[in-house]
């Protein structure tokens, strides 16, 4: 309204310096305006006062919403699977609240598996989520419908709901990276070391070590050549790593080397019945060439095949003398230094576990826990079998074992698994906090909730500890338990 | 009891008392629990050698604990309310202990005396005596306020940005002296025009208008109605005993607790309680005052209906309220709204002939389209009209969402043309964004 600005403007520069304007005074307001500035009985200040009064009045009771006929406003398609149920939805909004990602990446599953989709009222609440934590982007994705589409096509935060993104290697950042070799080289390693090499000459001593490290689960005969190359290498990081990796893959010349020693120090017998094991000449040889330096008395030669046998791949002896994994065992059995030998080749089966020798490690090694009879066992014979080394409770065995329960196991660990794992844990509040519990949210059952509020560790910083973290725990499952019989229903 | 989870959050005083609040909602947190009728109860363990005893009458939402702490409720009375709302099954149905039936006693006996409590006599002399010597101060200070307006104007507001903090802090202080606490507030809306914004000219001149208004309006409040003068003197700074309103009749309907809003000055949170009527159709907004440290006494659940007796402030346009009396319902009712912005202009419009000052009110429009135009976000009824909505507004997504491109029942409050989308109507369930 221009007579409000004109008035707006005497107000700027002052009523003793500028008269109060009667030009574009609404007809409505024209006889009040010219009465209060007729009134000689008023200052400036209070004539202009009044005929502000007046105006904003007349402009405040006079506002009408803005007329705009052709804003286009698109209808977002229909849903083609339905809403996951009013329970899950209230228990999504716990989860919401609580904005714990692995409790939320859990709910998703969970919706996911019931070929639902999220309801409205949490949609705009989990894209933003999925806008903050890359991991439950794919999950969210699956579960969030045609209505997220419709909103991410105007809202750039949630455009990773239209398509799956893929990370540029050479624009990514170093951790990207890391991740995308370390998954990549676990499905593809040929592609992952092309990759690599791509960029291997221009990246930094750091860079190179940890993509190096990128490999460390997954190491692959295919990588000899990279990895090999990669002991030419200024940096002492990079070589210390490269050589370690050589002495982890079969293929390698390094290892091939060694086996070409070892085969030469085992013989059979003619029938087959006994074992000879013995540094030939040439081996001596061999390795007096290398440096190393080889005792004269014969007495002590068994310490220099049991090094050997050390680094040794196992199947590569059975294979060499063409008997089974059990057979070599049992021949190993009856010589003098039994233990010994068996002893190394159950190290050396830490590094090169082959499937082949199953049988003979559950037989022969039956202390020993080796993660890979995952892949072999059935769920039932796997939970079997890993019992009992949870309820020894080995000092030395625990860290790895509970980290393989969280990160690797993929099922929901059983009653007593979990009494186990949680006895451990329960104990080293340092290493196994809160975030632990959250991130293996999915592994933990959620019965074990009457378990938990028995545990004390005994110390009473501990207990104090735990007590918090125990809390936090419950409430983490009773959560869990929401979203289970939520999606049961 | 029918609050969800987050209803009962919205109860929390404080962000720590909902993260302990969640904490103890925990079966294994409780000796026992129960509920029977209106009453919610249960024994927690604490720290100390017997565990706190927690007992909540859920009609009327209010909680005692034997716990020491100040808070208003406590993390045990919202833990043990959460811990319900999440698994009823753990609490026993019976007449609870001796010392909830001893607690409800007492509640029911209070009240009682209160209803029957007779006003002590008022020495009415002495009570004109310094009402008229408060007029006396007031009248004073409203004159020096006058003069101090007119010396902004005949110099300009061009310069006003740069006025120190004792321009204004001087001002306020005077109208404190003169027992004049509301025109001390206006003073101090005067300083806190956003400066640093386009416009803020309008916004400045708005406000000296506005207080302009109210010192013509007191200085001839004699010639102004009873409901008139009341809106003045309340606006000026004279209280309302809430005695006396409590014995004024009320309206008794059921209401939607539309929304909460809180703003926080120095050590005072103000919540703002907007409530529509069912079967009244009359908007109240019930204003709460805490003061950090002190217990709160007002707890209405935003979403939630309740049946209540309202008091209204005398007003030419009655809107604040306080609560008579209220208990809790457990349905969902319906609420019929207005149907385009132009019915809202019409009526804010009506408001503007009886009321000249600026004021907010509410209102349910039963169709309204949320959507972008020219990088703002507007409201668009069923006429292609528009309102804006405040650029503060943090739920917009939200509240695309769940249109989807297509129009919501909503309720929002505003004036001019920008409106706050309070809550929306989503599946026949009246839910707050």
């Amino acid at each position: 309204m221009q007579h409000w600005n004109n008035l707006v403007q005497t107000a700027m520069l002052g009523t003793g310096k500028k008269t109060i304007s009667d030009t574009d005074v609404p007809s409505a307001l024209q006889a009040a305006n010219t009465l209060v500035l007729q009134t000689s009985s008023l200052d400036k200040e209070e004539q202009f006062l009044q005929v502000s009064a007046l105006a904003l009045n007349y402009k405040q009771a006079g506002v009408q919403p803005l007329h705009k006929e052709n804003i286009l406003v698109t209808i977002a398609p229909s849903e083609t699977l339905p809403y996951s149920n009013a329970a899950s939805s209230t228990a999504l909004t716990y989860v919401l609240h609580d904005q714990t990602v692995a409790l939320l990446r859990y709910w998703l599953e969970k919706c996911k598996a019931a070929n639902a989709i999220i309801p409205l009222v949490h949609l705009a609440g989990v894209l933003e989520e999925g806008k903050q934590h890359k991991s439950i982007r794919s999950l969210v994705r699956a579960t969030a419908g045609n209505r997220a589409k419709w909103l991410a096509e105007m809202n750039t935060d949630w455009s990773y709901i239209l398509k799956e993104e893929t990370t540029s290697w050479d624009d990514a950042s170093l951790d990207d990276r890391v991740a995308l070799i370390a998954a990549l080289h676990k499905e593809k390693p040929e592609e992952a070391i092309l990759l690599l090499q791509s960029t291997w000459k221009g990246e930094d001593a750091n860079s190179k070590f940890n993509l190096l490290q990128a490999l460390d689960s997954s190491l692959h005969a295919c990588d000899v050549e990279f990895i090999t190359a990669a002991l030419q290498e200024k940096s002492k990081k990079v070589k210390e790593l490269a050589s370690e990796y050589l002495l982890r893959i079969p293929s390698s010349p390094n290892i091939q080397r060694i086996v070409s020693l070892i085969t030469k120090c085992f013989t059979l017998s003619s029938d087959g019945k006994k074992i000879n094991i013995a540094l030939t000449d040439e081996v001596i040889q061999a390795l007096v060439e290398t440096g190393q330096k080889v005792s004269t008395d014969p007495k002590d030669h068994f310490y220099m095949i049991e090094a050997l046998l050390r680094m040794t791949p196992p199947v590569e002896l059975s294979n060499y003398l063409q008997v089974t994994p059990t057979r070599l065992l049992e021949l190993i059995e009856k010589h003098a230094h039994s233990s010994t030998y068996k002893q190394a080749i159950q190290d050396a089966l830490d590094t090169f576990y082959d499937a082949t020798w199953f049988e003979a490690v559950a037989t022969f090694f039956p202390h020993k826990f080796y993660e890979e009879m995952l892949t072999i066992y059935d769920k039932p014979t796997f939970d079997a079998y890993v019992l009992p080394f949870l309820r020894k409770q080995l000092t030395n065995d625990m860290p790895r074992l509970v980290r393989f329960m969280s990160d690797v196991y993929p099922y929901e660990w059983s009653q007593a698994m979990g009494e186990e794992i949680l006895k451990y844990t329960s104990k080293n509040g340092y290493e196994y906090n809160t975030p632990y519990y959250a991130n293996a949210i999915d592994k933990i059952p959620a019965s074990l909730v009457p378990y938990i509020a028995q545990l004390e560790p005994t110390d009473n910083y501990g207990g104090y500890y735990w007590k918090n973290v125990a809390v936090k725990l419950q409430s983490l499952l009773s959560r869990k338990q929401k979203i289970n019989e939520a999606f049961h229903q | 009891m029918n609050l969800t989870e987050e209803q009962v959050l919205a109860l929390a005083p404080d962000e720590s008392s909902k993260k302990s609040g969640k904490e103890l909602a925990n079966a294994a947190k409780w000796v026992s629990r129960g509920t029977y009728q209106q009453a919610l109860w249960g024994e927690c363990k604490g720290s100390g050698s017997k565990p706190y005893q927690t007992q909540i009458d859920t009609a009327q939402l209010s909680f005692k604990c034997s716990c020491p702490s100040r808070k208003f409720p406590c993390k045990h009375g919202l833990g043990l309310m959460i811990l319900y709302t999440r698994d009823q099954t753990g609490f026993q149905q019976e007449v609870g202990p001796d010392w909830v039936q001893a607690w409800l006693g007492k509640r029911a006996e209070t009240a009682e005396k209160k209803a029957a409590k007779v006003d002590k006599p008022v020495d009415e002399a002495a009570q004109a005596k310094r009402l008229h010597a408060r007029h006396a101060k007031v009248t004073q200070g409203a004159e020096e306020l006058m003069l101090w307006m007119k010396d902004i104007l005949r110099n300009g507001i061009l310069t006003v940005p740069e006025k120190p903090y004792t321009f204004w802090e001087n001002m306020r202080k005077r109208m404190v002296d003169a027992q004049a606490n509301g025109l001390a507030n206006m003073v101090q809306q005067l300083e806190n025009t956003p400066f640093y914004q386009e416009g803020w000219q309008t916004v400045f001149l708005q406000q000296m208008v506005d207080i302009y208004l109210l010192l013509q309006g007191y200085k001839n409040i004699e010639q102004l109605s009873p409901a008139f003068q009341s809106d003045v003197l309340a606006r000026i700074g004279f209280t309302q005993s809430q005695d006396e309103l409590k014995n004024m009749p009320g309206v008794e309907d059921d209401w939607l607790v539309l929304a909460k809003t809180c703003t926080e000055d120095g050590n005072i949170t103000t919540e703002r309680f907007w409530l529509r009527g069912v079967n009244t159709g009359q908007y109240a907004m019930v204003l709460n005052f805490i003061v950090r440290g002190q217990v709160n006494s007002m707890l209405l659940a935003p979403g939630a209906f309740i049946h209540a007796e309202l008091v209204f402030y005398p007003s030419v346009l009655p809107l604040r309220a306080i609560v008579k009396s209220h208990t809790a319902l457990h349905r969902e009712l319906p609420i019929k709204g207005v149907q385009t912005w132009m019915d809202v202009a019409m009526a804010q419009t009506q408001a503007r002939e009886q009321y000249p000052f600026s004021q907010e009110a509410a209102f349910v429009v039963e169709a309204l389209t949320p959507l972008q135009f020219n990088n703002e976000w507007w409201l668009r009824d069923q006429n292609s009209n528009l309102m804006r909505i405040p650029s503060y507004f943090s739920a917009q997504w939200h509240l695309l969402a769940l249109s989807g491109g297509l129009p919501l029942k909503m309720a929002v409050v505003g004036k001019e043309d920008t409106y706050l989308p309070l809550g929306v109507w989503h599946q026949d369930k009246y839910i707050t964004v």
